[in-house]
């Protein structure tokens, strides 16, 4: 028997940049954790024989840096690392922002006034010396970056969804529960939640997409991961250096367009996903 | 709309953004313009803001904040690179008191920008002053061997201060060991500044730092304060009545920049000159000479690169032994200098009377495992901070030390917190950087006290002692002989491990003429030989 597929599944595959877009991040994850398994480079090794600042050549396809590590290896094993912490990021700050959003709009009174301050602050602070500023106290890791970006993102979601809870707890179904006796708990999390996450959900890979830059440029400023580890923003540090912006275009090229395509690909599939989830909206 | 309007619309969009575009980029670019109409001004770029106006009162004590005073105010003397002293605030100096004494002839012509002559009571009153126990000084331990001080360099009560006024134009400065003039020098004349003390004669002590004076700081040397943004901007204009002669440009214009911008803004014609030195990397050399600048090769190393180590926590000598056998000099100074480096096993400047016999990469991988196996290291991470620009090189370090059996973990922190975890055991290892002078314990003497036990050393005595036999020794033959003996302790020792030396590169200024690049090292700049014409 053909399983039905969803129907928001179905409209978002058949949105054909969205669905290319999400082909080409599923392919990207897979690459980046399949690649250095073959490529045989240790991405923090040193290669003496091929020196510091070696240009493409078939022992090393995208060149060495300035320590003479394979360029190629850093960009695979800084992806898994970019990655990582972009999608983390996300997870933490939806799974914090989603039932604080909730509570703000569907409790009114103390809930909403504390809450929505709360955002208004998290929202009004320039974000990235916040984060900058966290992550230079707690020092620099994968975990301490997932957190902190994740922590501080919160309240993008929780407006987002506060926004959708308010207008929700009035319609008549939400009020029926009531009636019937249903607990707040249950009236949330199963009458309203399921009614409020579809923006939740559009603007998801934009927050990831957002947290993979925030990485790159903490990393890019000197504050990101711990020497010798790689990421995407890391690498583009090498074009810090006006002899390799003009001179080496290997070491910082590829990372440059890992950023800038897999931003533009998770922007698509959210922009899809709203249209998919909101099919009247979008005409 | 429909679709055929939508895409007229675009066309015409772009077609108007890309003439517009390609219009700004036709237009003559605009001079920026000079303060005023016949002002020839020195743009002047410099990495790292400067702290305090007042020469005293620098938190960091940096060399950022040194070149500054170097201009507001006069020294004794212009250290030049290869360590030889040219007269400035004084004329001569002569030693005295059978060594125990110097005496400074001072510049008759010399005043400050008021207009008062600068006297050798001005000297007198300024050391008085900082030496002062209730005076905020930050760092005065320069002065620490000035006869009458503590090992502070703060006054002790009860002891004459070793600072006299022989005459109106004469200094007498008494030590509490013999010291050759040109070696104290070469030390501290980065550090000794003439104040404008007959506008500080109803301050007192406890309240000099915090006196407006510093504000708009009134001093002797080659250049007047005009304003300030602090941290950002500094405008100074050209002392006409200098001693040593006026300055060939009317005013100078300090701006605080990223280090990675310095080239380019010089390349640019933002600015006339950086500092130090307009120092440039072999890397960047191709791109200066390639935008029109002649690069100079410095005659006399600039930089001594180190690997510091916390001695507490690698107790045992066996595994800084260990360390020092497992790096690669030879790799690591290839990928932090280039063909500018050479390896070192000393902090003795070569071509000095102390240096010995050319260093040899003491690579040993073997030998560090053996010593390692010998030694208490039981497998824990240690760490190595460095600053972000050395990130790289630390990964390298990082390697070295791996491939030997030694855990390590870096950390990436900003310099101060570097060298303040150095000192409060934090890390267990640093890379740091220093500009070397040519006497023999310009790097040591400082780092081996009860004060300043940098290396976490726990037991000083040996140090102490043979620290001040060498300080004391007046007689070169035998003062060599002592330094060798020091050397051959610290070989076995190894508190911390040399890396290399680096001769620097020089970007001449296109715009200004009479710098002297190599003589910066020593936080002292010839401006008043500088010449920019109109």
């Amino acid at each position: 028997m053909k399983r039905k597929q969803h129907p928001v599944l179905k409209r978002l595959l058949a949105d054909r940049k969205a669905a290319f877009c999400l082909a080409f991040l599923a392919l990207e994850i897979l690459l980046l954790l399949i690649l250095p398994l073959f490529l045989g480079q240790d991405p923090n090794l040193t290669d003496k024989t091929a020196g510091f600042w070696a240009p493409p050549s078939s022992e090393h396809l995208l060149g060495t840096d300035d320590v003479g590590r394979d360029i190629l290896a850093r960009l695979l094993y800084g992806g898994q690392i970019s990655l990582l912490v972009g999608y983390l990021s996300a997870i933490l700050g939806t799974l914090l922002g989603v039932p604080l959003g909730l509570l703000a709009g569907y409790k009114g009174g103390k809930w909403e006034y504390w809450i929505m301050r709360a955002c208004d602050t998290f929202q009004a602070f320039p974000s990235l010396i916040l984060v900058l500023c966290l992550v230079s106290l707690l020092g620099p890791s994968v975990w301490n970056i997932i957190l902190v970006q994740g922590v501080l993102g919160w309240s993008s979601v929780a407006r987002l969804v506060y926004g959708s809870t308010l207008s929700v707890k009035e319609k008549e179904y939400v009020e029926a529960s009531r009636a019937l006796g249903a607990t707040d708990r249950a009236i949330l999390f199963r009458t309203v939640l399921p009614n409020v996450i579809a923006p939740v959900w559009a603007a998801f890979p934009m927050k990831v997409g957002r947290a993979i830059l925030s990485e790159s440029s903490l990393s890019f400023l000197g504050v990101g991961l711990r020497t010798p580890q790689a990421s995407w923003g890391n690498l583009m540090q090498n074009a810090l250096e006006l002899i390799t912006l003009t001179t080496r275009p290997w070491a910082w090229i590829p990372p440059g367009l890992c950023i800038v395509v897999t931003v533009l690909a998770l922007l698509l599939v959210g922009e899809g996903l709203r249209k998919a989830l909101n099919p009247r909206g979008s005409r | 709309m429909n679709v055929k309007l939508k895409k007229i619309l675009a066309l015409t969009l772009s077609l108007v953004m890309a003439c517009s575009l390609c219009l700004t980029a036709c237009g003559n670019q605009e001079e920026s313009p000079e303060p005023s109409g016949e002002t020839v001004n020195v743009n002047y770029g410099l990495s790292n803001a400067w702290d305090s106006l007042m020469p005293y009162y620098s938190v960091s004590g940096s060399n950022y904040s040194r070149i500054i005073y170097d201009k507001i105010y006069d020294r004794l003397a212009y250290v030049q690179a290869d360590g030889t002293c040219l007269p400035r605030g004084a004329d001569s100096w002569e030693s005295a008191d059978n060594g125990y004494a110097i005496l400074f002839k001072l510049n008759e012509k010399a005043a400050f920008h008021d207009g008062t002559p600068v006297t050798a009571q001005h000297w007198a009153d300024t050391l008085t002053l900082v030496t002062d126990p209730a005076c905020e000084v930050f760092g005065r331990t320069f002065l620490s061997g000035l006869a009458g001080t503590d090992d502070t360099g703060a006054a002790v009560a009860g002891e004459k201060l070793g600072v006299d006024v022989v005459d109106e134009y004469t200094l007498k400065l008494t030590f509490k060991n013999p010291v050759i003039p040109n070696e104290f020098l070469v030390d501290y004349n980065r550090e000794i500044y003439v104040l404008p003390t007959h506008l500080l004669a109803e301050v007192p002590a406890a309240e000099l730092m915090t006196n407006e004076l510093w504000l708009a700081p009134v001093g002797s040397g080659p250049c007047k304060f005009v304003s300030e943004l602090a941290g950002s901007n500094l405008v100074l204009e050209a002392n006409e009545n200098y001693q040593l002669g006026a300055p060939g440009f009317d005013t100078l214009t300090i701006t605080v920049m990223d280090k990675a911008n310095l080239l380019t803004a010089l390349i640019a014609g933002d600015l006339d000159y950086y500092a130090f030195g307009g120092s440039v990397s072999e890397e960047n050399r191709p791109i200066a000479e390639e935008a029109g600048f002649t690069v100079l090769e410095g005659t006399v190393p600039a930089t001594f690169y180190e690997l510091m180590l916390n001695n507490e926590s690698i107790s045992d000598a066996k595994t800084r032994q260990a360390i020092n056998l497992a790096l690669d000099k030879e790799l690591l100074c290839l990928q932090s200098a280039g063909s500018m480096g050479f390896v070192t096993n000393t902090s003795i400047l070569p071509g000095t009377p102390y240096s010995g016999p050319a260093a040899e990469n003491a690579y040993d991988l073997q030998g560090a495992k053996d010593l390692l196996a010998e030694s208490n290291y039981a497998g824990e991470t240690l760490t190595l901070a460095c600053t972000s620009a050395r990130a790289s090189l630390a990964a390298l370090i990082q390697q070295n030390l791996n491939e030997a059996g030694l855990n390590v973990q870096i950390e990436t922190v900003d310099s101060s917190t570097m060298f303040a975890g150095m000192y409060d055991g934090t890390y267990d290892m640093a890379v740091a950087s220093h500009t070397p002078t040519t006497l023999p314990l310009w790097f040591t003497a400082s780092r081996f006290t009860e004060d300043n036990n940098l290396f976490r050393v726990a037991d000083l005595s040996y140090y102490t002692q043979i620290l001040d036999m060498i300080q004391q020794e007046t007689v070169e033959e035998a003062r060599v002989a002592l330094v060798d003996e020091f050397e051959a302790y610290l070989a076995q020792e190894v508190p911390f491990v040399p890396l290399w030396f680096y001769y620097s590169l020089h970007v001449q200024s296109n715009t200004v003429t009479g710098i002297d690049y190599p003589s910066s090292s020593y936080c002292n700049e010839n401006v008043w030989e500088w010449s920019k014409g109109e």
